[in-house]
């Protein structure tokens, strides 16, 4: 046993994206880690605890960014993390073989002040190349610990948790002042912006004021907004920082923020010369000469299509059909718990709560566990070998017809298997618009719970073309996503435009363990969030679908007399334009707790009896085509056309609440609704119009 | 159809059906073909824009090459600063460049190391 540790250690992992943050992040704290998300954002946020010489380490990965200036999401949240909560050390992840590129974010994050130590990863690539680099010097010139790192091999760990720990022991020595100099057009005005904000504070906002003055040069509007509101007294120097702005665009013919850019890119140029020596040939490119071989194959102008379509067929059946059968265990062991639970208590309503309200909500959430575990394991494959943004890049020209990033592509394919995955999802995809569009458009595709509905209602109503019906509803989901999609891009998503912009990495084999951490790290996320919403969500569908109990000498079905119940007949008239009987208003109610449930409370409405089997499914299939339900072929049509469309089941809904918040919810909840009554009635009404049904 | 507005001085009679009246327009990286590299001239388009693709390292001066489309003609890879980059055909048109081909071009911060240009070959002497 160790020694309790007596200090904790905030730490945050900063690096460019592909810089192997992860890889690092996975080394520093192995399995315990955690994730959730910034708040209010829909960013993972990953913490990890470890404990190192006596000390706790709590381990905060931000995003994944190539600079501090604030212009995305991502970068607003690893600065304002740096900023104002003021980790007491920033590993630095950079790319030991790209240094050019990635001592751009270095030479940002020393401006700000903050204690840095530089992780040189994937340093065994870099050693490949045959270059060589001297750390002493790079330390020296650079005035912060230099640390050699393979992420993925787990090397460098122990030096890099030394570096941490003597820089947070030593705090008071801060690390000497990076000179970078900004040359002589920016010079003199930082050096008196600098002098007034130093007179003004001693370190205003507890920053250097000489980042201060960078970034008011820079015209950086969320530094200087946070200036004015946190430092009265700096107010006048906001306009004047804007006039010298002005000044120097007219004298240098360029923007100020440019050659902030080159003053970096020459100190970074400078310090490289003085710490690399680099042979004359170039083994550097054999990384992406490797995967350009590959890609030569993958994004190939003929086969990169096909073998995209295979992958997406692999991982499909991978998430579906590979989770099918430890799905079905799982739901014949809740079903069997029930029918024990059944068994040992006595008769009454404590008994159908605890098996059908509660058992029943707990088992929803449960048996999708295989499915959604396998899913997030597909995606971190694709995430981690970097075939990701090659699918990004593929399907990015279809995807721009909805308005969509390429990378939506796979949360919407997932959407056929189940909504509630493909939600979750959207959280590989790289910015929060393309994420809360996605998932309103999710949900038109459909998904596997509401086939069974699909197949009743076709094979009663279409007994010659069942499949065609079929498939028609399902390219009417795609053909309404698209519309809604570039709707919504067009209008409530107009002013955050989205850009493919976007880095193709080099491929890179995955560890087992990377992968497995990050896919249960995401499902264990999922149990959480799930469990106790759907808990109180499906006992409160179950109050409602067996209270009040029927009179004494009741005839018709108990579901009939219930508060559900009499909801449908209360719902009968909104429904009556599309031509459904009141007993589906009260099947569209039960499908809100899952799709398929529309087919189950049929059965009982139409008093077949019995759960859902062959025979069942036959004897009710010839009641509604009877004509004893007052459907026809027109309104079955319209029918399935508002299963498709209208608001998803509650496990849906609640993902959506837990990824975007309530108000995306309602939002969703309300859209779905009245698209889903417009083209039912639209297929309804233009029918009769046509002479049909 | 994709390289129609190549170039300024095309050859008099050929295919290009409308007469532009651009013709001193910069050319800009949209109209790179497969292979082709060039300098970067100017970077334009919204500050967020600008900014993202100076951070991905589209910045002036640099050279880019051009490394091929995506199946569906949009978007297109670019190799720039030992990293390749996808970019679509609508923010590809915001960089300006000169130079096409393999010709070496001024250079403010030549820290940059020969050995991360990519493929080195054919197209880069």
């Amino acid at each position: 046993m160790t020694a309790p540790p007596t200090r904790t250690i905030r730490v945050a992992i900063a690096g460019n994206p592909n810089s192997g943050k992860t890889s690092l992040f996975n080394l520093l704290t192995g399995m315990r880690q955690h994730v959730g998300n910034w708040p209010g954002v829909t960013v993972e946020r990953k913490t990890g605890y470890l404990e190192h010489a006596g000390y706790r380490i709590e381990v905060i990965d931000l995003p994944g960014t190539y600079s501090l200036a604030a212009y995305s999401l991502e970068e607003r949240i690893a600065r304002d993390f740096i900023l104002q909560e003021r980790p007491d050390v920033v590993v630095n992840v950079v790319d030991a073989a790209n240094l050019a590129r990635h001592l751009q974010l270095t030479v940002q994050l020393l401006e700000t002040g903050v204690d840095v130590v530089v992780a040189l990863n994937m340093w065994d690539e870099f050693q490949r190349t045959g270059a060589r680099l001297d750390g002493t010097k790079l330390e020296a010139l650079l005035g912060v610990p230099v640390v050699a790192t393979v992420g993925h091999r787990g090397q460098g760990r122990v030096p890099l948790l030394d570096a941490i720990t003597a820089l947070a022991e030593e705090r008071h020595a801060r690390h000497r002042h990076v000179p970078v100099s900004y040359g002589p057009m920016l010079e003199p005005d930082l050096l008196e912006l600098s002098d007034r904000l130093d007179a003004i504070a001693r370190a205003p906002l507890d920053l250097p004021p000489r980042y201060l003055a960078v970034k008011l040069l820079e015209g950086d509007n969320a530094l200087a907004a946070l200036l004015y509101n946190r430092l009265p007294e700096a107010r006048p120097l906001l306009g004047e920082a804007e006039a010298r702005r002005a000044r120097i665009r007219r004298d240098a013919g360029r923007e100020p923020a440019l050659l902030v850019r080159e003053g970096r890119g020459g100190f970074i140029a400078g310090l490289l010369r003085e710490v690399l020596r680099a042979p004359g040939s170039a083994p550097a490119a054999d990384r992406m000469a490797f995967s350009r071989r590959l890609d030569g194959i993958l994004t190939h102008r003929w086969l990169g299509l096909p073998i995209f379509a295979l992958f997406m067929v692999l991982l499909f059946n991978l998430t579906f059909t590979l989770g099918a059968p430890p799905k079905a265990g799982l739901a014949w062991l809740v079903a069997r718990t029930g029918e024990l639970l059944s068994g040992a208590l006595p008769a009454g309503w404590p008994r159908a709560l605890l098996v059908d309200g509660v058992l029943a909500g707990v088992g929803a959430v449960i048996v999708f566990l295989p499915n959604i575990l396998l899913l997030f394991l597909g995606i971190a494959i694709l995430e981690a070998t970097g075939y990701m943004a090659r699918a990004a890049f593929l399907m990015d020209r279809l995807m721009h017809l909805l308005g969509l990033h390429g990378q939506s592509f796979i949360p919407m394919l997932m959407g056929f298997g189940c909504t509630v995955p493909a939600v979750l999802a959207t959280r590989s995809l790289p910015n929060r618009r393309d994420r809360i569009l996605t998932a309103l458009l999710v949900p038109h595709m459909s998904c596997s719970a509401r086939l069974p509905v699909y197949i009743l209602f076709a094979g009663a109503f279409f007994p010659r073309h069942p499949g065609s019906v079929v498939a028609l509803v399902y390219l009417l989901g795609v053909v309404v996503a698209v519309g809604v999609g570039r709707l919504f891009s067009s209008t409530l998503f107009r002013r955050e435009q989205t850009a493919f912009v976007m880095e193709l990495p080099p491929y890179r084999w995955p560890t087992t363990r990377g992968l497995f951490v990050h896919a249960w790290e995401r499902t264990r996320l999922y149990l959480r969030k799930m469990s106790g919403v759907i808990l109180i969500a499906s006992v409160v569908l179950w109050a409602l679908s067996v209270f009040p109990a029927p009179p004494a000498g009741a005839t018709r079905p108990a579901i009939e007399y219930s508060i559900m119940g009499r909801l449908g007949h209360l719902l009968a008239p909104l429904i009556a334009p599309l031509g459904f009987p009141w007993q589906l208003g009260v099947t569209l109610l039960g499908g809100f707790v899952a799709k398929e449930v529309v087919v189950s409370s049929l059965s009982v409405l139409y008093q077949v009896g019995g759960t859902i089997g062959p025979a069942s499914h036959a004897g009710l299939s010839s009641l509604l085509a009877g004509g004893a339900s007052g459907l026809t072929a027109l309104t079955a049509l319209g029918f399935m056309a508002f299963v498709l469309l209208y608001t998803p089941c509650v496990m849906t809904v609640v993902t959506i609440r837990r990824e975007f918040g309530a108000r995306w919810m309602w939002f969703d909840v309300g859209y779905q609704l009245a698209l889903a009554w417009l083209v039912a009635f639209g297929i309804v009404q233009g029918g009769r119009a046509l002479g049909l049904g | 159809m994709r390289h129609q507005r190549r170039r300024a001085g095309a050859e008099p009679g050929t295919t290009d059906a409308v007469p532009r009246p651009d013709a001193d327009r910069p050319l800009t990286l949209a109209e790179l073909r497969p292979g082709e590299s060039a300098c970067i001239a100017a970077v334009g388009g919204q500050p967020a824009i600008q900014e993202r693709l100076r951070d991905l390292g589209f910045v002036e001066g640099e050279r880019v090459r051009m490394v091929k489309t995506a199946p569906l003609a949009d978007p297109a890879e670019y190799c720039v600063q030992g990293i390749d980059v996808g970019l679509r055909r609508s923010e590809a048109e915001f960089i300006e460049v000169r130079d096409v081909t393999g010709r070496e071009c001024r250079h403010r911060h030549r820290g940059r190391h020969g050995w991360f240009r990519g493929r080195s070959g054919k197209d880069d002497s």
